[in-house]
């Protein structure tokens, strides 16, 4: 899941937009989850996507590896924007009645499908810091580290917020609904 | 900012580790953990096709700007350029007001403080010379006598030199040298003058003199004294109008007690006229020459001028103007630096308040 992309501060214009597209391949999907997980909002996330993308792309330059990973420096930028979205609106619409219909499973089992419905539930019913972990941990496959890095917190406190996330989600899977 | 790392409790850890294998994917993996990060990951939000797709043609244009009806400017060079100037106004004027006396007596202004109504008056004198007009003759009426007098305080590096230089300027504007002390120990000491020069000329001298070493100070005075001029003269031409009337009585005389009280009479005469005479001659020398009383002392200061080069700009001087200009400089550069760090200060903690605001802002979003 994780990559390794590298974007060199003082290369060409032709070599900085490849980098740039390369980096977009490679985290597009991953950025609209979190942005989705985070907002629970389908045109807000793509908002929030299409403007993390396009303030990436402008301040390519400022990006500097020795602060952090590249999809560190992107998920950061794309909290900014989700964040802002967020106040912004002032609310968090649903977005678990139309999401299963973009996203036909793979499998007709009635056992999975119930599970997936259940994980589905548990994580609305997160607290939006929890769901936000969740989405850079699961979807974005950030590690501590740069979760660390996006949040502005210590790798350690990132790693115990990642457990609580997850022990959270967990009993919630459990729980009686 | 260094954040403070603390250590993961043990059991955390390993619940940790136990999620890195879940989400990698290893088939060693506990089992319940890889369920739910299989169905998490399967039910992760999906971009719809039509906004990958216009996401996707954004991207390979490099996001293109809207045309802006009107270009933004970038006021940061303006600012920039508006605070150097005025750094440089404020440096300006402190230097200047710094070096004001310094430049005013290393330039002196053949001055004085006499105007044309004190040479007009029948006892004007005064003393100093800063910052006043310089009085021309010229300027006096013909009919009206002014006696002058200048001091003029010099320093030099080499007291025996300017005194030479001293003369030969007083020569050149045909005054001469009324009495002079030279006293000088390799080239160091002092000297004093007094020199009569033309009346008419007394500005050139000035100025010339002024050349040689640098000016102390000069006071410059007149006084109006057509009066006495006037009065030795009337006095002068009725001696005169008495003699030639004795001579003409001696003339016409006929006896030897007459011809000899005339003569008396006339010798009488020629001893006042030989008196007045004097005189008249002294108020006329005190009115066409001015006496120039010049001061020359050795100066403390390496920097100060090499007097008798006749104003030539030798590379001691360029050193000390190059001195001058870095000294000048480096003044702009503090002036600038005194405006520009407190400005920058104030931005950089007003950036940091506002980070921190907009920071606080966005994590309340979350909250909610």
């Amino acid at each position: 899941m994780e990559q390794t992309l590298t974007m060199a501060i003082d290369q060409s214009p032709a070599t900085a937009a490849a980098s740039f597209e390369a980096l977009y391949r490679a985290t597009a999907d991953a950025v609209y989850a979190y942005a989705s997980s985070l907002l629970r909002d389908r045109s807000a996330a793509e908002e929030v996507t299409a403007t993390a993308f396009e303030r990436a792309f402008r301040k390519q330059r400022s990006f500097n590896p020795r602060r952090g990973t590249q999809r560190a420096w992107l998920f950061g930028i794309a909290r900014n924007a989700a964040l802002d979205e967020l106040r912004r609106r002032k609310r968090i619409a649903a977005l678990a009645e139309d999401e299963p219909a973009d996203d036909p499973a793979p499998e007709r089992e009635a056992e999975a499908a119930e599970r997936r419905a259940t994980v589905r539930a548990a994580l609305a019913g997160l607290d939006p810091r929890d769901r936000e972990l969740i989405a850079l941990k699961f979807h974005a496959g950030l590690n501590n580290a740069e979760i660390a890095k996006v949040l502005g917190i210590s790798a350690s406190n990132a790693g115990t917020r990642v457990h609580r996330a997850v022990t959270r989600l967990r009993e919630a899977c459990h729980a009686p609904s | 900012m260094r954040r403070r790392e603390t250590t993961l409790d043990p059991a955390v850890a390993a619940e940790l580790e136990a999620l890195e294998a879940a989400l990698a994917g290893d088939p060693a993996a506990e089992p319940e953990l890889a369920a739910l990060v299989r169905d998490v990951r399967t039910d992760a939000p999906a971009m719809a096709p039509a906004f990958r797709a216009r996401l996707d043609d954004r991207v390979e244009r490099g996001f293109p700007k809207p045309a802006r009806s009107r270009p933004r400017r970038n006021l940061v060079p303006a600012l920039a350029v508006a605070g150097c100037v005025l750094a440089a106004l404020v440096a300006v004027a402190l230097v200047g007001g710094g070096a004001g006396n310094d430049s005013a007596s290393r330039t002196p202004a053949v001055s004085a403080q006499s105007g044309p109504e004190q040479a007009q008056g029948d006892a004007a004198a005064g003393s100093g010379s800063s910052g006043a007009a310089a009085p021309s003759l010229a300027a006096v009426p013909r009919t009206r006598r002014v006696e002058r007098t200048t001091r003029l305080a010099l320093t030099t590096t080499n007291v025996q030199r300017t005194a030479d230089s001293v003369v030969s300027a007083t020569q050149s504007v045909g005054g001469f040298v009324q009495s002079s002390q030279v006293t000088t120990t390799n080239g160091r000491g002092s000297a004093s003058f007094t020199l009569r020069v033309p009346s008419a000329r007394l500005d050139d001298a000035v100025a010339r003199l002024s050349k040689l070493g640098h000016v102390r100070s000069l006071e410059q005075s007149a006084q109006d004294i057509t009066g006495a001029y006037d009065g030795a003269a009337a006095r002068l031409a009725e001696a005169r109008a008495t003699r030639r009337g004795l001579l003409r009585a001696l003339a016409k005389a006929t006896t030897a007690q007459e011809i000899s009280s005339l003569r008396a009479r006339i010798a009488d005469n020629r001893r006042e006229l030989q008196r007045y005479q004097r005189e008249f001659e002294s108020v006329r020398n005190r009115a066409n020459f001015a006496t120039v009383e010049v001061d020359v002392t050795s100066s403390t200061r390496k920097g100060e001028p090499v007097p008798g080069g006749g104003g030539s700009w030798s590379p001691g001087d360029a050193a000390r103007d190059a001195v001058r200009v870095l000294e000048v400089s480096a003044g702009v550069a503090l002036v600038g630096l005194a405006v520009v760090v407190p400005l920058a200060l104030l931005g950089a903690a007003g950036g940091l308040a506002a980070g921190a605001w907009r920071r606080r802002r966005r994590e309340a979003a979350l909250h909610a």
